[in-house]
């Protein structure tokens, strides 16, 4: 997979290409206050399947991607391009769970902030694209793993995994859950590192190569895991945007491990 | 018309915007550790995920979520109403 992120410049020169839609995953009203014209709003619970008895975020299911999908006008042959705001982990997320279902997506490299900034089109008009059909195939690349899974992997030296928390959390100083600690054997890689500055979602390709640099994650298998999956997202992105090939993502993440008293937590 | 101050419920206001994960849901359950019984917090964020996260940690700690309002752009204010279970 190359070419994940698509330049403002070239999405602002073809935003009447009728086989392009926006999908844009911030709130119903940043939404209707102004968005990229023919870009419809995405709820970010749309893309879940969360309840408050299970402790992780999980993906929704096939069924509900193929409605969602098709009831904004998306088939197989349609591109889509996800934007955010912020530091892109929402839409970063909103990025691989389309990913994972086969649709053709890129990401808008920069913010809608910054898009408005840059004092691209925008619109109030909400955009209602004919419904059609979307068949999902999942997970093509196998990129998205689970529990038992990482477990499998916790000795292995071609495998590294990649804690993307804060540094209390990989510490064991915080906890968001039950209990506090890391995977065993992962590596620290605040997801912070990876986000551009001045609105870009990531830095430049060259710029991530260098940090990555520095985690020896050549010719590597690379998990990535945060607590819900959403951090874990961008940083994903980010490793495939500089070619890393072999990276999966634990997407119920640690929400999910340290919940389970079978898998062991390293502090 | 009496009122019973004792049951008078406090309220508590949280402003938790540009918290990103897991912080609003910490700060927002250690908030609520510290208050009684029929207390009111009022927690404002601006990140989506907490939108479902903070309502699911604080209903399982026995927490009632009033409500949750998008207030302004992309900020979102959860009222939590403190149980104890």
């Amino acid at each position: 997979m190359t070419n994940i992120l698509v330049s403002s410049e070239w999405v602002k020169d073809h935003l009447d290409d009728e086989h392009l839609i926006f999908f844009d995953i911030r709130s119903p009203r940043e939404y209707n206050n102004g968005h990229l014209p023919n870009s419809v709003l995405i709820p970010y619970e749309k893309i879940l399947d969360f309840s408050p008895d299970t402790p992780f975020f999980d993906i929704a299911d096939k069924t509900t991607i193929e409605q969602l999908l098709g009831e904004n006008g998306v088939d197989n042959d349609t591109k889509i391009i996800v934007y955010g705001d912020k530091g892109g982990s929402t839409a970063s997320r909103l990025f691989w769970t389309l990913l994972f279902y086969g649709a053709n997506v890129n990401f808008l490299d920069i913010s809608y902030s910054k898009w408005v900034n840059l004092g691209y089109p925008v619109t109030t008009e909400v955009y209602a694209p004919g419904k059609t059909t979307f068949i999902a195939n999942e997970n093509p690349d196998n990129f998205r793993v689970n529990s038992d899974y990482v477990l499998s992997k916790i000795q292995d030296q071609d495998t590294i995994i990649l804690d993307t928390r804060s540094k209390e959390e990989y510490q064991g100083l915080i906890a968001a859950g039950p209990k506090a600690g890391r995977i065993p054997n992962s590596k620290h890689f605040p997801w912070e590192k990876a986000i551009g500055v001045d609105g870009n979602i990531f830095h430049t390709t060259e710029e991530l190569s260098s940090i990555f640099d520095n985690y020896g994650l050549q010719n590597k298998e690379i998990i990535c895991y945060c607590q819900v999956g959403e951090r874990a997202s961008h940083t994903f992105l980010a490793l495939k945007i500089c070619g890393y090939s072999n990276v999966k993502i634990y997407d119920r993440s640690f929400a999910d491990w340290s919940n389970n008293s079978n898998m062991p937590i390293e502090i | 018309m009496k009122i019973d101050l004792s049951k008078q419920s406090n309220i508590k206001t949280l402003d938790l915007k540009g918290q990103i994960c897991p912080w609003p849901v910490i700060f927002t359950m250690k908030e609520l550790q510290k208050m009684n019984d029929g207390d009111i917090l009022k927690v404002t964020i601006d990140h989506l995920p907490s939108t479902l996260n903070i309502p699911a940690a604080a209903s399982k700690e026995g927490n009632e979520v009033v409500s949750s309002t998008e207030i302004g752009d992309g900020v979102f204010q959860i009222e939590i109403k403190h149980n104890i279970i």
